[in-house]
C-alpha cells in the first residue's frame, strides 16, 4: 500500500490545479448561465496532453494512465463539471477503445487526433428504451458488401452534436435466435465520412449545461467492416469494459465537484456569522465540515484504488462501481449541505454553491445508475462467494 | 390507493375552500407550473385570479379583511397549491403568513393591508441580518428615533414588493414596522433568483437614515417578540405545508413514470428498488400531513404549537428532500431533463431546510425542550 502520489504525478496535479483555477474555473458560471460549450478550453486541455490521457506518447497523447488522469481531471471537475464531463468521456469512452479495440489502420488514422483533442468523441449506448437495460438496445447495423449500415437512434449522447467521432453498439445479429448481449458489436462511426448522423436539440438539463447532451439519429449509416472494434458479438462486452474505466471518471467527477462546495463553504464560515457567533466556533459547523472532509477522501482513496488496478490490468469491477456509487452519493450529500449551512447564500443564482448542487445530481445518473452500480457491486459479491 | 390523511373529516367550509382550491391547482396551476418556474415569474393576470379567489388572506377573518376561513383551511390549501407549483404555494405563503398575518393580528387597520391583500401589490418580510438565523438576536438594524439604518438579506420577494414588513431593534426590545420600499433611504442593494422557488427573489435591503412614523408601526413599541414568535410559528406550518405538497407531488409523478416506462422487460414499478424509491414520498407526505394537522388545529384552537411546528418542519422539509431525490432517481436519466417535472421538486425542496431559520436552528432548540430547566 502507497499512498503517496509519485512526484512525478504530484507535479502533474500541482499544473492541473493552476491551469483550472486560473483559466477554466473562472468562465465556470457563464458557461452554465448561457449553455456555452467549453471549445476553448478543450483546445488547452488538449495542449496539456489531457484529452489523450490513455493514448501511448507516439500517438501523441500523455500516457499518463487512468490514475494519472484522475489525479489530473479531479482539477477540472473542481473548476468546471461541464468541461469535466466532455474531458472525461472523451478520454474514458472514446481514446480508450481506439487503444484497446481498434485496428492499426484505424488507430494510425484516429488516435492522434483524438489524443490532442481535435476531433471529439461520444460514446453511442443508451437509446430510449434502453436505459439501465442497456443489452435491450435496437440499433442494427446490417453487413451490405464491405460495410455495415447501421440504423437506430441513440439518446443522452455527450458531446454528440460537438463529436467528430462515436463509439456506436449496434444489433449485428438480427436473428432471434441470439439474443442480448451476444448479438451486439461496436463500431467506429467518423460522423463527417459516414453520412446519415443527425442530431436532436440539446436536453435542458438541471446542471453541467455546458456540456452538449443531444439524441442521436443514425439512418443507414454506412461504415467500412474494418470500423468494427474487436471481435462481432463482443459490443456489450467492450461497452461494459469502457463504462468501468467511465465510472471511474465520473467518481472523480462527483469528488471534484464536492471538493469544490466543501472549500467554497470552508473558505467563508470564517467571516460568517449566524445569531451572533462566528460560524466557525459552531459544532454544528464544525462536525459537518469534519464530516464532508471524511467522505470526500474516503471516497478520493476508492476512486484511486480502481484507477490502479485498472492501469495494473487486475479485476476491478467492483472497485469501479463501489467507487462511483459511494462518490456520487456523498458528493450529492456535500453540496445540499452546504447549501444548508450557508443559509440563503447557498441557495443564491449569483452564488457557487447552488450550481454545484445542480451538476452534481447526474453523478448519480449516468454512467449507469446508482442502482445499476449495486446491481454490479452485488453481482460481484455473490460471484466471489463462488469462486 | 392512497388514503386521506384528513381525520376527522373536514368541515363544510373546509371543504368548500378545499374543492376550489384542489379544481384550481389541477385545472389550471399544475399546466402553468413550469412556465412559472422557468420564466421565474407569476403571470400577472394569475396573481389576479388568485386574489380574487381570495387565496392571498384565507385564514383572516372577515372582519379585518380576509376571506374568513380557519388556519387549517390555509394551510391544506397550501399544500394542494404545492403539490401543483412550489414557487406559487410559497408566493402566496409569503403574503399572507409573513405579511398580512402580522398586520391583521397587530395592526388592525394599517393602510398596507387592503392593498396587499386585494392583491393591488405584494409585501415582503425583511427580518434575516446574517447566515439566517430566525431570531431577535441577530438583528443589529436599528429604528431608535424612528430613523430605520441597517441591512437585511434573503428577502423573499423583496424585489417585487411595494410593501415590507421590517423588524429592527428599538431600545431594549424588537419592534416592527411596514412601509413602502420606495421611501427615501430605502434601497434594494442586491438581488438574485434562487435554486428553486424561482419566482420570488432574494433579496437584500438597505436602509439609510429611513424615517418612519407612528403609522408604520405593526404592534406596539417593542413588542417585536410576540410578533416574531406569530410569524415564526405559523411560517414553519406554512413551510410543512409546503413541503407536504412537493412530496406528494414528486411521488405522484414518479409513481406515473415508473408504471409506464419499462426497462428489462417489465415496468420499473415492479423492482423492489423502485418501490422503495417510491415509498419516502409517501413517508414523508404522510408524516407532514399528520404533523400538519395537529399543529393547524391547535392554532386555530388558540392553543401554542411552537414545539411541534419545529418538529413538523424538520420532519417535512427533511422528508420533502429524500422524497424528491429518490423520485428524480426514478426518472433516470430523464430526472435530469427539465423537460420533466423531478428536477423542478427536487430544487424546490432543496431551499426548503433554509427558510425561517434552518432546520439545524430548530433542532437546537428542540434539544432546548427536554434539558431540565
Amino acid at each position: 500500500m502507497d499512498f503517496q502520489l509519485s512526484e512525478e504525478l504530484l507535479q502533474l496535479q500541482a499544473e492541473a490545479k493552476q491551469v483550472a483555477e486560473e483559466l477554466i474555473a473562472p468562465g465556470a458560471r457563464d458557461r452554465d448561465e448561457n449553455k456555452v460549450f467549453p471549445h476553448d478550453l478543450l483546445k488547452i486541455c488538449g495542449d496539456k496532453g489531457w484529452m489523450g490521457c490513455l493514448v501511448p506518447k507516439e500517438f501523441g497523447g500523455s500516457d499518463i494512465g487512468n490514475l494519472g488522469q484522475a489525479v489530473v481531471l479531479e482539477e477540472v471537475a473542481a473548476a468546471c463539471a461541464s468541461t469535466h464531463v466532455t474531458v472525461s468521456v472523451h478520454n474514458s469512452l472514446m481514446s480508450t477503445p481506439m487503444k484497446k479495440y481498434a485496428s492499426a489502420e484505424l488507430q494510425a488514422k484516429y488516435l492522434p487526433q483524438v489524443a490532442s483533442g481535435a476531433w471529439l468523441g461520444a460514446y453511442l449506448l443508451t437509446e430510449p428504451g434502453a436505459g439501465s437495460d442497456a443489452a435491450s438496445l435496437k440499433t442494427t447495423a446490417v453487413e451490405d458488401g464491405d460495410s455495415f449500415v447501421i440504423n437506430g437512434d441513440k439518446m443522452w449522447i455527450t458531446t454528440g452534436d460537438e463529436a467528430r467521432l462515436g463509439i456506436v453498439f449496434a444489433r449485428t445479429e438480427l436473428d432471434e435466435s441470439i439474443r442480448g448481449p451476444k448479438a451486439i458489436s461496436a463500431f467506429v462511426v467518423d460522423f463527417e465520412e459516414s453520412g446519415g448522423v443527425t442530431f436532436g436539440k440539446r436536453e435542458p438539463k438541471l446542471g453541467i449545461r455546458g456540456s452538449s447532451t443531444v439524441a442521436v439519429f443514425l439512418k443507414d449509416v454506412r461504415v467500412p467492416k474494418g470500423n468494427l472494434l474487436g471481435e462481432r458479438g463482443r459490443g456489450f462486452n467492450i461497452a461494459m469494459d469502457l463504462l468501468n474505466g467511465g465510472r471511474i471518471g465520473i467518481a472523480i467527477q462527483a469528488i471534484g465537484i464536492g471538493r469544490a462546495s466543501f472549500e467554497h463553504a470552508l473558505g467563508l464560515v470564517g467571516s460568517l456569522e449566524r445569531a451572533g457567533k462566528p460560524m466557525t466556533k459552531s459544532q454544528i459547523v464544525q462536525f459537518r465540515l469534519a464530516d464532508m472532509a471524511t467522505r470526500l477522501d474516503a471516497a478520493r482513496l476508492l476512486a484511486l484504488r480502481a484507477a490502479v488496478l485498472r492501469d495494473n490490468n487486475e479485476p476491478h469491477i467492483k472497485e469501479a462501481s463501489m467507487a462511483k456509487l459511494y462518490a456520487s452519493t456523498i458528493a450529492n450529500q456535500v453540496c445540499r449541505e452546504v447549501c444548508e449551512l450557508l443559509g440563503d447564500a447557498g441557495i443564491r443564482d449569483d452564488g457557487i454553491a447552488e450550481r454545484l448542487l445542480r451538476d452534481c445530481r447526474v453523478s448519480e445518473l449516468y454512467e449507469g445508475t446508482t442502482e445499476v452500480q449495486k446491481l454490479v457491486i452485488a453481482k460481484q459479491l455473490f460471484a466471489d462467494c463462488e469462486a | 390507493m392512497k388514503s386521506t390523511y384528513f381525520y376527522p373529516a373536514p368541515s363544510e367550509d373546509q371543504q368548500m375552500i378545499l374543492d376550489l382550491v384542489v379544481g384550481f391547482a389541477k385545472d389550471e396551476l399544475t399546466s402553468l407550473a413550469e412556465a412559472i418556474d422557468h420564466q421565474g415569474e407569476i403571470p400577472q393576470a394569475l396573481q389576479e385570479q388568485m386574489a380574487e379567489m381570495g387565496l392571498l388572506a384565507i385564514p383572516i377573518s372577515e372582519d379585518n379583511g380576509g376571506a374568513g376561513f380557519d388556519f387549517t383551511s390555509y394551510v391544506l390549501s397550501l399544500a394542494e397549491i404545492a403539490k401543483a407549483s412550489g414557487t406559487v404555494a410559497m408566493h402566496l405563503a409569503n403574503q399572507t403568513t409573513f405579511f398580512l398575518e402580522p398586520l391583521a393580528q397587530f395592526a388592525t387597520g394599517h393602510r398596507a393591508f387592503d392593498e396587499v391583500a386585494s392583491g393591488g401589490a405584494l409585501g415582503a418580510l425583511a427580518l434575516l441580518e446574517d447566515a439566517g438565523s430566525f431570531s431577535g438576536e441577530g438583528i443589529q438594524t436599528s429604528a431608535d428615533g424612528l430613523k430605520l439604518s441597517g441591512q437585511k438579506s434573503g428577502v423573499l420577494g423583496g424585489e417585487d414588493a411595494k410593501w415590507i414588513l421590517v423588524g429592527a431593534k428599538e431600545g431594549d426590545g424588537i419592534s416592527f414596522f411596514a412601509f413602502e420600499k420606495d421611501r427615501a433611504g430605502t434601497y434594494l442593494s442586491e438581488t438574485s433568483k434562487r435554486l428553486g422557488f424561482r419566482s420570488l427573489s432574494s433579496s437584500t435591503l438597505t436602509f439609510e437614515n429611513v424615517t418612519l412614523s407612528d403609522e408604520d408601526r405593526v404592534g406596539q413599541a417593542g413588542d417585536g417578540a410576540a410578533i416574531l414568535a406569530f410569524l415564526h410559528t405559523r411560517g414553519l406550518v406554512a413551510l410543512t405545508a409546503i413541503a407536504a405538497g412537493i412530496a406528494d407531488a414528486a411521488g405522484e409523478a414518479a409513481a406515473q413514470y415508473a408504471t409506464e416506462r419499462k426497462q428489462f422487460r417489465r415496468a420499473i414499478s415492479e423492482f423492489e428498488a423502485i418501490k422503495q424509491r417510491l415509498a419516502s414520498s409517501v413517508l414523508a407526505h404522510g408524516a407532514s400531513m399528520s404533523l400538519l394537522l395537529s399543529c393547524s388545529r391547535m392554532i386555530d384552537d388558540g392553543i401554542p404549537c411552537d414545539q411541534l411546528a419545529r418538529v413538523a418542519k424538520v420532519t417535512a422539509t427533511s422528508g420533502a428532500l429524500e422524497a424528491t431525490d429518490d423520485a428524480l432517481q426514478v426518472y433516470g436519466g430523464y430526472g435530469f431533463s427539465q423537460e420533466y417535472p423531478a428536477e423542478r421538486f427536487y430544487r424546490d425542496a432543496c431551499c426548503l431546510g433554509v427558510f425561517l431559520g434552518g432546520n439545524d436552528d430548530s433542532i437546537q432548540e428542540l434539544a432546548m425542550t427536554i434539558l431540565p430547566q
